[in-house]
């Protein structure tokens, strides 16, 4: 068995006070999953590499990361609950239905090729049917639809001007599943003046590293680090739109892989709106926006949070004159990427996501805000609303402003 | 986890079954009522469109001509400056990391401010820890002005935008006088009127 990944165990500093089981989204909903604090320092006292894993139940983490942002003695909860993970999924063995979830991204430009049959097939009944029996994914949670070009066909057929430079890294899903949240921010960072580039990249790894595949993830993290480094020495900052993908190549990557040359690309790469955000202070940021009279709930994803830099959408949308923004602080939303896909946590993952619809339907907005495409799709599965990424409402602020002067 | 929601209806339900009065008692960490009062301020908090980052380690303080105008956090995208125009310290004992323990001193390690504590590292130790007499390791603190600003041994204020609660005061012992919630309640509060008064 192999952790290749050293993680330091900081379980002794654990003050076993269980203010993390209290903040645990999953200990909240099902008694299966013991809490955080064991999950991770307790159990981990008694974990040795030589054993077989006893405590199948961590499997049920949903990987937040809520655990390391209430501990008072900072230890690294989520990282031993994960290792602990990885280590179980490595002695079962392959199992087709976790390597197919971790690696969607492989079939991603076949799927978007072969559009229309893929939807019809991603909803047909014999199918669910079928992966629900055979590869224990839960019939009801729906499938992503794919789009008929991807975001990267659509950029090779775009020109994009501008004095100055920016990279973006899309992710899979924006290329796939939702090319309009590339387009939004390429147009954003058009109308401030960035000529767009995309640099060569995979797929982040963060559904791997969900399965516990951690060499996986490590094997695509490495290739995007040395993408990365190409344009960053070429004086290139990157940005994502993404809070999932952006915390797995800005944190985890120099964190918990410990990839060469990740510490250095990370301290260039940087989420859309915080970017923009540092364009608006020093007086750079365009903002000619249409009014828009509004109120709009933002649901803050949990991998934004984790990232700690803030909340700069928030910030961000209230330049739109007339646009209220408010954060609903409503936990997780329970999707956790694949893990909402799986038949043994799909209940789970509803029974989470139950305070965001509560506060959603408090909020009573048709339209809900979000920069992660997991917690878009959840919400959109939870409560029928649409769910739009930020970047796309500042598009439609920078559009109506110029229809008005046409 | 009842309790930690709707602490009054738990209590209500219990004297209702006993038939005797209940009251609370705060235990070991986390504090349950320390909890709930964070719920109720977070919840008013962000109704008003204030900005919560939880979680991450302050860890130095640019100061200039006795105001601070940056604190730096630690966090897993490197390191990130706060500015503000006035800073609460309640950063907590030895406990919560706010004082620390050198080879030859107490240490404030974010300020650097001056820590009241016994005259050498004989004086940390005792025999007996929860002595109803006190320890003079858990009186060792920040020293300030009424108005919670901290000062050196002298009385001069130190950092003029900085106030500081909870249990980082010095000369007071909240083992000995099972005071810590109620200090850090009053306190946090006393602090918060202060800035906002100034």
């Amino acid at each position: 068995m192999k952790p290749k990944t050293p993680v330091v165990d900081r379980s002794d500093q654990c003050i076993k006070c269980g203010i993390c089981t209290e903040y645990c989204p999953v200990a909240r909903v099902t008694g299966d999953f013991l809490g955080p604090k064991q999950a991770g320092p307790d159990a981990e006292r008694f974990r040795r590499p030589q054993d077989r894993s006893t405590d199948l139940w961590v499997g049920l983490c949903i990987g937040c990361g809520k655990c390391d942002l209430v501990c008072p003695a900072g230890v690294n909860v989520s990282e031993l609950t994960l290792m602990a993970k990885a280590k179980a999924s490595d002695e079962k063995g392959f199992n087709l239905r976790n390597w197919l979830l971790g690696h969607t991204y492989r079939f991603g430009s076949l799927a978007v090729s072969l559009a229309s049959l893929t939807n019809r097939a991603l909803k047909s009944p014999v199918l669910r049917r079928f992966s629900d029996r055979f590869l224990a994914i839960d019939r009801r949670r729906p499938f992503p639809a794919y789009e008929g070009e991807t975001f990267r066909q659509w950029f090779r057929g775009h020109q994009s001007r501008g004095e100055r430079k920016v990279a973006y890294f899309y992710g899979c899903y924006t290329n796939t599943n939702e090319v309009d949240v590339g387009i939004a921010v390429v147009e954003v960072l058009e109308k401030n003046g960035f000529a767009v580039i995309i640099p060569d990249q995979d797929c982040c790894g963060m559904p791997s590293l969900g399965q516990g595949d951690i060499e996986s993830a490590r094997t695509l993290g490495t290739k995007n680090v040395r993408c990365f480094q190409k344009v960053v020495d070429a004086g290139y900052d990157i940005l994502f739109s993404s809070a999932t993908c952006g915390h797995m190549i800005r944190c985890e990557y120099p964190g918990f892989f410990k990839i060469e040359g990740a510490a250095r690309v990370a301290a260039r790469i940087f989420d859309v709106s915080e970017y923009l955000m540092m364009l608006y202070e020093k007086g750079e940021l365009n903002t000619d926006f249409a009014p828009r009279k509004d109120r709009l709930p933002y649901h803050v994803p949990c991998h934004l949070r984790s990232m700690g830099i803030g909340l700069p959408v928030l910030d961000l949308l209230h330049l739109v004159p007339g646009l209220e923004i408010e954060e609903i602080d409503a936990g997780c939303c329970g999707l956790g990427g694949t893990y909402g896909f799986k038949k043994e946590t799909y209940e789970v993952s509803m029974a989470i996501g139950q305070n965001l619809v509560k506060a959603l339907k408090e909020f009573d907005s048709p339209v809900v805000v979000s920069d992660c495409e997991g917690c878009r799709m959840q919400i959109r599965h939870l409560t029928g609303l649409e769910a739009v990424h930020p970047l796309q409402l500042l598009r439609d602020a920078y559009c109506a402003s110029d229809d008005k002067k046409t | 986890m009842e309790g930690l929601r709707d602490a009054e209806k738990v209590r209500l339900d219990m004297e209702a079954r006993i038939g005797s009065q209940v009251f609370e008692l705060s235990i070991l960490p986390p504090s349950i009522p320390g909890m709930r009062l964070f719920e109720i301020f977070r919840k008013k908090l962000q109704a008003k469109g204030v900005r919560m980052t939880l979680g991450f380690e302050a860890i130095s303080a640019i100061q200039k001509n006795r105001r601070c105008h940056e604190v730096i956090l630690n966090t897993p995208s490197g390191e990130r400056i706060h500015e503000a125009d006035s800073f609460v310290l309640a950063t907590g004992g030895f406990f919560g990391g706010g004082l620390r323990a050198q080879h030859d001193r107490i240490v404030e390690p974010i300020f650097n401010l001056p820590v009241a504590q016994p005259k050498s590292r004989e004086g940390w130790f005792s025999h007996e820890l929860f002595s109803g007499r006190g320890h003079p390791i858990k009186r060792a603190g920040i020293l300030t002005n009424s108005r919670l600003n901290p000062t050196d041994e002298g009385g001069r204020v130190i950092v003029e935008n900085l106030f500081v609660a909870g249990s980082i005061l010095g000369h007071h012992d909240p083992t000995r006088e099972k005071s810590g919630n109620g200090v850090a309640i009053a306190t946090g509060y006393k602090a918060i009127r202060n800035l906002v008064e100034r």
